[in-house]
């Protein structure tokens, strides 16, 4: 054997040595981190209630792995939710676990984290019948270090054992954030209630009805009246797209507003335009857009003036005859600045004008959506009372074949001239 | 409903909403813009859309608004006719740009 042959064999016995050495300091590594573990699972409730509950078990495995960081990642309704909030708050960082699949441990390096600075997380999906669930990750800064094969398997083992406590703590959290939109349905539900004016104008030349019917899910239709200076009877329907609570304070907000402007004398193509320059802005970040229609009726001639911003027709009928008043301009939201067109007309004794929400006309029926044609089909003739022909509107949805509950809110608001 | 995806080019994505554009998938198409600010050009395929409601329109309204801060667009590629009455009724065909075919789409992005 030469010189250099036994120099390679001393060689490889030294790096075998050396491995068992790393071999042994890992096994011991391995057992003093079950030994962490321990305390850390005991003081974590065995049905967790909250994701609160499962902070203990996060603990545990940071501690275990000597991790900076590390967060619960699970998947609810298509979203990540994340324990603790923000500990990296990237979107492309999701769509990786998105493609976890199970079995699989994942890395991701130079992922910013809350600090600012560059991450290296690794990955361990949390499996539910053979689910991918969620995930549970442990991050270092970027350069401190690899994460061992003592590590993965450090992450591997305390994901199985956590993995049903978490999904119950999930659960828990998911029931809790239920009540609690529940409890904002009811909240929108009130400010919607409040906004809707309890009364009509009683005048000696003009009849007034309206209507307001809310559906399950609460949707931002509202509609309201205002004596202005002049004398002049000034109204409005307005219908904010979107449910729930948003769509509840942003028809708030414009009922507000349209009572003030009308409050102030303006007419119906200045107050929906001067509106819709105070909520562009606020419904632009909201994601908000609002129909609505304003008309101003004289009681002493009957001259009407009314103006349209991306709501549904406006029926008119003088004599016999039934016109349309359309749109004229977008929905308020939409654009920063408007130029509604004013429709004009004086009314006759007899003449009826009905608002409504589309809450009517898309209703769906066998033969397809109701439709302007489906209110009008249900006026009779010989209706000259405004309130017997919302009446006449109102009993034919009821009656309309498979009609069951409201898809959206339907509101009415209509007027005749005496 | 039906959602699809298409990416045309870097800066481009073509969404197909086949069915009703309501409620029910306002937020997957949301994301199309919202996820990645490199998309400045939104293509809305209504040519299988039998209805969109107002929160449907508000959603292609926040996306036009997007795009628009961006330098980009967001174009309603062949609505049907069910949706073109809506359009038309609220006035919004006075603030999409329209387009027959994916030509037109691609003329209407070069002149934005």
């Amino acid at each position: 054997m030469t010189d250099r042959t036994l120099d390679e064999v001393f060689a490889y016995k030294k790096r075998i040595a050396e491995l068992e050495s790393e071999l042994d300091e890992m096994t011991i590594a391995l057992a003093q981190a079950w030994d962490q573990l321990v305390p850390f699972l005991q003081a974590a409730p065995t049905q967790a209630t909250s994701t609160l509950d499962i902070v203990p078990v996060l603990e545990s495995i940071i501690a275990a792995i000597d991790a900076r960081m590390g967060g619960v990642y699970l998947k609810h309704d298509d979203e990540w939710l994340t324990i603790p909030l923000d500990v990296v708050n990237v979107r492309d960082f999701y769509k990786h676990l998105d493609r976890l699949e199970s079995g699989q441990i994942i890395h991701m390096h130079n992922i910013p984290a809350w600090h600012g600075r560059p991450t290296h997380w690794m990955f361990m999906p949390i499996l539910i019948n053979g689910k991918v669930v969620g995930a549970i990750g442990v991050g270092l800064e970027e350069g401190e270090r690899e994460f061992t094969a003592l590590d993965a398997r450090v992450l591997t083992r305390m994901t199985e054992r956590a993995a049903s406590q978490i999904v119950a703590a999930n659960l828990a959290e998911s029931q809790a954030r239920e009540a609690q939109l529940a409890r904002e349905v009811q909240i929108a539900s009130l400010i919607q209630r409040s906004i809707q004016p309890l009364t009509v104008p009683r005048l000696p030349t003009i009849e007034m009805t309206a209507h307001w019917m809310p559906a399950s899910t609460v949707g931002g239709d509202a509609w309201g009246w205002v004596l202005q200076p002049s004398g002049q009877l000034a109204c409005f329907i307005l219908d904010v797209a979107g449910k729930g609570l948003p769509a509840a304070l942003g028809a708030v907000s414009l009922h507000t507003a349209l009572k003030m402007t009308l409050h102030l004398g303006l007419n119906p193509v200045d107050a929906l335009a001067t509106v819709n320059n105070e909520v562009y802005e606020a419904y632009t970040n909201a994601g908000l857009l609002a129909t609505a229609t304003v008309i101003r009726i004289d009681p002493n001639s009957g001259e009407v003036e009314h103006a349209n911003a991306g709501h549904t027709p406006t029926l008119l009928r003088t004599g016999n005859k039934w016109s349309l008043w359309n749109a004229s301009t977008p929905p308020l939201g939409v654009l920063p600045d408007i130029s509604p067109q004013c429709d004009y007309r004086i009314l006759q004794s007899g003449d009826l004008l009905i608002c409504y929400s589309d809450g009517f006309s898309e209703i769906e029926t066998p033969q397809g959506l109701w439709g302007t044609q489906g209110l009008l089909h249900a006026i009779p003739d010989h209706a000259t009372s405004v309130e017997f022909a919302v009446q006449n509107i109102i009993a034919a949805v009821e009656n309309l074949p498979n009609y069951g509950a409201a898809a959206d809110d339907q509101t009415i608001m209509g007027l005749s001239f005496l | 409903m039906e959602l699809q995806t298409k990416q045309l080019n870097p800066q481009a994505v073509l969404i197909r909403i086949n069915g009703r554009f309501d409620a029910a998938v306002v937020e997957q198409v949301k994301r199309v813009w919202i996820e990645d600010e490199t998309i400045h050009f939104v293509v809305a395929d209504l040519s299988e859309t039998t209805f969109i409601d107002s929160i449907g329109l508000a959603t292609l309204v926040s996306g036009l608004k997007s795009t628009r801060q961006r330098g980009g667009e967001l174009i309603l590629l062949k609505p049907t006719e069910p949706v073109k009455v809506i359009l038309e009724l609220t006035r919004m065909n006075m603030v999409f740009k329209m387009a027959a075919t994916l030509d037109e789409v691609e003329a209407l992005t070069k002149a934005s």
